[in-house]
């Protein structure tokens, strides 16, 4: 909200809500009163305070943003997702074990050899090509990219059907990843064959 | 509960200068004892008083932001309990770990702390996509964006150095993979496979490595940048508002 001037400072002959001029302001109980009874107390007076410029009318259109406290609503919600999420680890934790295999041996080659889980669809995506082309080429445009996405959509639009293009780019980006990932962690076993899921599970979390 | 019945020794506890310097405004019934208690509590005060109704729903959020920062918390928890028990030596770490399963009460420590650290990975994930589909990267939001993307590197980093510290075959092997893969990496050479591994392959060196790299240096950076994440969040006026 812009507080563009203040009334009878310097006046101001073109503001559409200057108080009437029959008002004087300067004497104090002579406002300008609502209709009512002359003299009864508790009848409201208005004073200009500020003048709001044009374009903060422009919120008009939109719906106002209704707001809520913090305490108790906020507060509230994040309470309920902290509890259930600690519920949700520890009945986890109790039930799958972590997984643990024999003590490291640096001679012993597994005859599988997988990067953790979120690594996998980056060693698919490294089998293709060749390795220092795609280490040049992956990561940096991969991260670059997902960098550079605000300097890229400049429009002022939120909305997805305004912005069809860069949710095509970035959900072929964030699909694309996921697919290789699957397939890096289910389809993939001794020196990186193909192995349908049936056919054995080369997957350790 | 009320501040005038209760008997002479409640009412002089409460107005005891003691008391008043822990609780500085009463309870939080109405709008300005809750407003009051937002702003002087320094944690409570990460956010504003009062937030957009849109902002709470969980069609919004999807609570990934927050549900990621629990997690991390979390992780620090039970990263800390963990740090307890075990050495990073390549002689005990091994025994270490098991020890945790047979010999130490409640013996879930290690899964919570491993399978909250997928879960987060997950979660930042998740949180980034909402960013993203809801067009929160726009101005004035873009540096957030930019800070995100950093904490998810981190996010990564954290999880991949914490794969080793089991030493047992899935985890070395995995980070030699791991590491030859980021060794592909413009301008990386023996020097920065020297330089992540401390040694010529993996082996003490690189354990004591990870370990510190896990515990301190990328917790560290991942609390300063968080905290960054987070100032920006109420600088750039709260989360964004409906789309
Ligand atoms: C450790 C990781 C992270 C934590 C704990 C975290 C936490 C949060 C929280 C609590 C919020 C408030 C709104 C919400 O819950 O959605 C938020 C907003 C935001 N985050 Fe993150 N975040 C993380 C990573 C990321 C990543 C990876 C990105 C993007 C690449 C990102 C970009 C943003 C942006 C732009 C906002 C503002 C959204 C808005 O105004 O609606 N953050 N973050």
């Amino acid at each position: 909200m812009t507080i563009e001037k203040r009334p009878n400072a310097t006046a101001d002959k073109n503001a559409p809500t200057q108080a009437p001029s029959e008002a004087p302001l300067a004497a104090p109980g002579a406002g300008p009163k609502l209709p009512g009874p002359p003299g009864v107390p508790g009848t409201e007076r208005f004073r200009l305070l500020a003048y709001v410029k044009q374009e903060s009318m422009v919120r008009v259109d939109k719906r106002p943003d209704e707001t809520v406290l913090t305490w108790p609503h906020l507060l509230r919600a994040e309470f309920v997702m902290l509890m259930l999420m600690t519920a949700l680890l520890v009945v986890v934790s109790a039930f799958i074990r972590a997984p643990l295999e024999e003590m490291a041996n640096p001679v012993i080659t597994p005859h599988v050899a997988k990067a953790p889980w979120y690594f996998l669809g980056l060693q698919e995506l490294l089998s293709y090509f060749n390795a220092t082309v795609a280490g040049v080429l992956v990561i940096p445009v991969y991260l670059g990219g997902l960098m550079l996405i605000p300097f890229i959509d400049r429009t002022p639009y939120r909305a997805a059907r305004d912005r069809k293009l860069m949710w095509v780019f970035f959900l072929c980006l964030m699909i694309g990843g996921l697919i290789i990932t699957f397939i890096g962690s289910f389809f993939r076993g001794p020196s990186w064959q193909w192995v349908w899921p049936w056919e054995g599970l080369f997957f350790t979390l | 509960m009320s501040d005038g019945s209760g008997n002479r020794m409640t009412r002089w506890l409460k107005e005891s200068t003691v008391w008043r310097s822990l609780f500085r405004h009463g309870v939080p019934r109405d709008r300005r004892t809750r407003v009051m208690a937002v702003m002087s509590n320094v944690f409570l005060h990460l956010h504003p008083v009062a937030v957009r109704k849109s902002g709470i729903r969980l069609s919004f959020t999807w609570c990934m932001g927050g549900l990621t920062f629990f997690l991390f918390l979390a992780e620090v928890v039970s990263g800390v309990l963990l740090m307890f028990y075990y050495r990073p030596v390549i002689e005990y770490a091994y025994q270490d770990i098991q020890d945790l399963r047979a010999h130490v009460t409640l013996g879930i420590l290690r899964e919570i702390h491993r399978w909250g650290a997928h879960a987060m990975i997950i979660s930042i994930w998740l949180h980034m996509m909402r960013v993203f589909l809801t067009g929160s990267y726009k101005p004035p939001r873009e540096f957030n964006w930019i800070v995100g993307v950093f904490l998810l590197v981190l996010t990564m980093l954290l999880s991949f150095t914490g794969y080793l510290l089991p030493w047992d075959q899935l985890a070395i092997w995995a980070i030699t993979v791991g590491t030859q893969m980021a060794l592909y990496a413009p301008l990386a050479g023996p020097e920065s496979s020297f330089l992540i591994l401390g040694g010529i392959e993996i082996g003490q060196g690189t354990l004591l490595r990870f370990y510190v790299a896990h515990v301190v240096l990328f917790p560290l950076v991942t609390a300063i940048l968080l905290i960054v994440h987070f100032w920006r969040i109420r600088k750039d006026g709260g989360i964004s508002g409906p789309v």
